[in-house]
């Protein structure tokens, strides 16, 4: 790859990148070298956003108006959208999986898609679809069909899959049927097979997943482990071991174990971490108390609704009880497995 | 959500504190990681968002992106000894919130453009106008300021860099003493923790 500029430094690139991308007449082919190099590190995709960020600004200094520039010249948009997925602590807004795509508008489309290292391909059980997959013809009600990165998914029931892969995760989205996945083993990208608003992880193993009416899934371990969660609440995901089986459905906030129970253990440590976002404590609290036997016990209404940012382990009952407290400006009274955060 | 808004959004609520965050970064964990490959896939998950509505505190937001970063870099990479942020950390980064979290006075917005435009030279100042305002191809654009494509080029990469440069040490001009506050207090954390 020929970066646009002399200096390596991937801030330097950038800013080449985006001011080629915003002023220059680039041809498709230096496009889908942008796209390339966009798609090659996510820190590459930050950088270029930044820079974007800093254009914008610039932009709106010189035509004096700050806002978003209504200009003609189409040749310049760039989407970029990163895996949430990626980030593995990250619940809450990351855990949010979202299509590792790059597009761009215009002409480079076809050949920028092509050659970006993101791929999106739509399989369908008995259609046969160009793409970078050996296919099976469909023989029976049963389809193998092997994934760019190694990983095999058997396609039941008219299973439709939609897979989109990148440098740094593996997302399999589950349209309709069932489907059993082997999954090649790749710790740096975890494989996630999303069923409605059902989320199962886990980079190396043997798993299926079925739809279960309009939002929800089943999943069962064969081999390994897997990771099982709802929504974006991954900080609250199951952890499921070969034989296990799970059925979430929406509406459900407990998971139903269909064949054997379920353990609801926490997730290994470095997942399990709860991140608040501005919550109201109150609903804070509810998800701490879901998760531990010590429960919180909040004893006035105005400490409830104070709003509260910060990352903690889910099990860390106490530390977050005292944040909670010193951000209200209430105490904490801890009573055998009952902390009250109350007012001074 | 509109590829503009967000460049318009993080030009605004997140490059401003971008010193701060990098200094915090380079503070607590520059001895196993780099401070920029952190900040940059900060900017590419915030980048991602789907929407930046439900964010009250952009500054927060950026504090926690970086510190989920951070952490996964060092997952990635092998890093056991990972010390997550403290309450008390947050708790500062709450306090500073609305000194950064600010709504720019119309005097300040004023001072801020003509800071951007002091560092643009005319040539990227002229380029910028030909290319927004009239929707003229780089070439005509060097044509007409009679100059190559290159020069065109290089004025507008300086200049982004310029400002980029600007942008983010608005931070530590605005909020200098809350930092300082904060960093005391985290460093005093630290410390007690280790014992």
């Amino acid at each position: 790859m020929i970066p646009p500029g002399l200096s390596n430094s991937i801030d330097d690139q950038a800013a080449h990148w985006a001011v080629e991308a915003g002023y220059g007449d680039m041809l498709p082919e230096r496009r889908a070298t942008l796209d390339a190099w966009l798609a090659a590190d996510p820190r590459h995709r930050g950088a270029f956003v930044r820079v974007r960020a800093a254009m914008h600004v610039m932009e709106g200094a010189v035509v004096g108006a700050p806002a978003a520039p209504a200009s003609p010249v189409a040749a310049r948009t760039a989407s970029v959208f990163d895996s949430g997925n990626s980030g593995g602590h990250a619940a809450g807004d990351h855990a949010r999986p979202r299509r590792g795509l790059i597009r761009w508008g215009g002409r480079a489309a076809a050949i920028g898609s092509a050659l970006a290292a993101s791929v999106a391909v739509l399989v369908t059980a008995g259609v046969p679809v160009f793409g970078p997959f050996k296919l099976v013809e469909p023989a029976s009600a049963e389809e193998v069909v092997m994934l760019q990165d190694g990983s095999m998914a058997t396609l039941r029931h008219h299973a439709k899959i939609e897979v989109h892969l990148s440098a740094n995760f593996r997302n399999v989205i589950l349209l309709n049927g069932e489907a059993l996945f082997r999954v090649a083993k790749d710790k740096a990208r975890p494989f996630v097979v999303r069923s409605g608003e059902v989320f199962a992880q886990a980079t190396g193993t043997v798993y299926s997943v079925a739809r279960v009416g309009a939002t929800g899934g089943t999943v069962k371990v064969k081999q390994g482990s897997v990771l099982v969660w709802s929504r974006d609440e991954r900080d609250q995901a199951v952890l499921l071991h070969a034989g296990d089986a799970v059925t979430l459905d929406l509406g459900q906030p407990q998971p139903a174990a269909s064949r054997t129970v379920a353990r609801p253990a926490l997730p290994p440590p470095d997942l399990a971490q709860i991140s608040l976002d501005n919550v109201p404590i109150k609903s804070a609290v509810a998800r701490f108390n879901r998760v531990n036997s010590i429960k919180i016990v909040i004893a006035d209404p105005e400490i409830a609704d104070t709003r509260i940012v910060g990352l903690f382990g889910a099990n860390d009952v106490e530390e977050f009880a005292q944040a909670a407290a010193a951000l209200s400006g209430g105490k904490v009274e801890r009573s055998g497995r009952i902390i009250v955060i109350k007012p001074k | 959500m509109d590829e503009d808004l967000v460049s318009a959004w993080i030009g605004r609520e997140i490059l401003p504190h971008e010193r701060g965050v990098r200094s915090w970064l380079a503070r607590r964990w520059g001895h196993v990681l780099d401070p920029n490959d952190v900040i940059q896939e900060a900017y590419c998950r915030i980048a991602s968002l789907g929407s930046v509505d439900h964010i009250r505190s952009p500054m927060a937001y950026f504090y926690r992106t970086a510190q989920t970063v951070a952490a996964d870099i060092m997952r990635r990479s092998g890093v056991i000894n990972f010390t997550s942020m403290t309450e008390i950390e947050w708790l500062n980064v709450m306090d500073s919130a609305p000194l950064a979290d600010r709504t720019i006075a119309a005097a300040q917005e004023i001072e801020r453009v003509n800071g951007v435009l002091s560092e643009l030279s005319d040539t990227a100042r002229k380029a910028i106008e030909l290319r927004r305002i009239e929707g003229v191809s780089q070439r005509e654009t060097a044509e007409r300021l009679g100059v190559s494509e290159d020069v065109v080029r290089n004025h507008l990469v300086r200049g982004v860099q310029k400002v980029l440069q600007r942008l983010a040490a608005q931070d530590a001009e605005m909020s200098g003493d809350a930092r300082e506050t904060m960093e005391q207090k985290a460093e005093a954390v630290d410390t007690s923790r280790s014992l």
